[in-house]
């Protein structure tokens, strides 16, 4: 099929005086034209001139400026530093880390505070209880019964608080 | 070895987490599409901040980019003109950066003066047109991309690709045309 000049027309209004930047199919129908019409010539002509004025058109973009916009966007996508902000550890991760108190979790919290105290209370009532299984003389009196009941009885461990 | 890759195994790469490829990717066509939206948008702050929106995007949602439907350019070509049309929706500010500074006025810069003003001419022409004629005529004539790609950027058909730069390349003449009879 031959191109007719008035499509030959609408083909530069639209893509310019350069005939290698229309579609493809259409190139070798074009140049057959232009080669035949001096009109065709005319057409093209023109359209270039608002080729060249469209190619001051082109924005310039410094090198600088280009470099500098890549390196901020890789800051912000690098994965690197991504883990390393410091943020707020993830329930998942919290979840992740060893806690040998954690087997049960309010309990071993409640244990964690009692072992000490209880320890120290059973130090000291066997040091009681043998003195006075070895005969030493011991006088009663208020304060110490206070003492050795709060030892004995008044202690949380002593008092079922590792159970309760 | 990643200078070799073509943009679509580049951006397979990227799907992955490659963020050596990414680094490859950006500086293949970072400077490219600073022109594109700056190009669209006439203004280099947002066109800057259109780009790097554009290349995160990319970095996010490169899993999800399938070859068999568009080539990996079109996609980054589409990802900023899109960007670049949601920026042009929102009110317009003033641009502060050098983009519009007068230029150098001393006497040896004249010709760099004219040049200049025939520049800024086309340029202020070019913003006028209705969005959607700019970026056809920005893809097309300063971007370089064929009508068929173009087409693809902009979810037109051939034709009405065809059809928007013989309008916008239109209105660019009738406008010139005005603003050469008003000086």
């Amino acid at each position: 099929m031959t191109m007719t000049l008035d499509r030959f027309r609408s083909l530069a209004a639209a893509y310019g005086g350069d005939i290698a930047r229309w579609p493809p199919a259409l190139r070798d129908e074009g140049r057959s034209l232009l080669a035949a019409d001096p009109q065709a010539a005319e057409i093209l002509a023109a359209e270039r001139e608002v080729d060249a004025l469209l190619d001051q058109a082109v924005p310039r973009i410094d090198e600088e400026r280009t470099q500098e916009l890549i390196a901020r966007t890789l800051r912000a996508t690098d994965p690197r530093l991504a883990g390393r902000l410091p943020a707020r550890p993830s329930r998942q991760a919290d979840r992740a880390r060893p806690r040998p108190w954690a087997v049960i979790p309010r309990l071993g919290d409640l244990a964690r505070h009692l072992v000490p105290a209880a320890c120290l209370a059973t130090a000291a009532a066997m040091g009681i209880a043998i003195g006075l299984e070895s005969g030493l003389r011991f006088e009663a009196s208020p304060m110490r019964e206070a003492v050795f009941a709060l030892l004995i009885e008044g202690t949380p461990a002593f008092a079922g608080g590792l159970v309760r | 070895m990643l200078e070799a890759q073509t943009d679509d195994e580049l951006v397979s790469r990227i799907g992955v987490g490659d963020h050596e490829a990414f680094s490859q990717f950006m500086r293949r066509h970072t400077r490219r599409m600073l022109s594109l939206a700056q190009g669209v948008l006439g203004n280099a702050a947002d066109a800057d901040e259109v780009v790097q929106d554009a290349f995160i995007r990319v970095w996010r949602h490169a899993g999800r980019f399938d070859p068999a439907r568009a080539r990996a350019t079109t996609w980054l070509h589409r990802i900023v003109v899109n960007l670049a049309i949601d920026r042009l929706r929102r009110p317009r500010q003033e641009p502060l950066d050098g983009h519009d500074e007068l230029p150098d006025e001393e006497p040896s810069a004249l010709d760099r003066m004219i040049e200049s003003e025939r520049e800024r001419l086309v340029a202020s022409t070019l913003e006028s047109l209705a969005d959607r004629q700019r970026i056809a005529i920005t893809l097309f004539h300063l971007q370089g991309l064929s009508g068929r790609q173009g087409a693809e950027v902009m979810g037109l058909s051939e034709d009405a690709f065809e059809s928007l730069l013989t309008r916008a390349r239109q209105s660019l003449k009738k406008r010139l045309r005005d603003k050469n009879g008003e000086a």
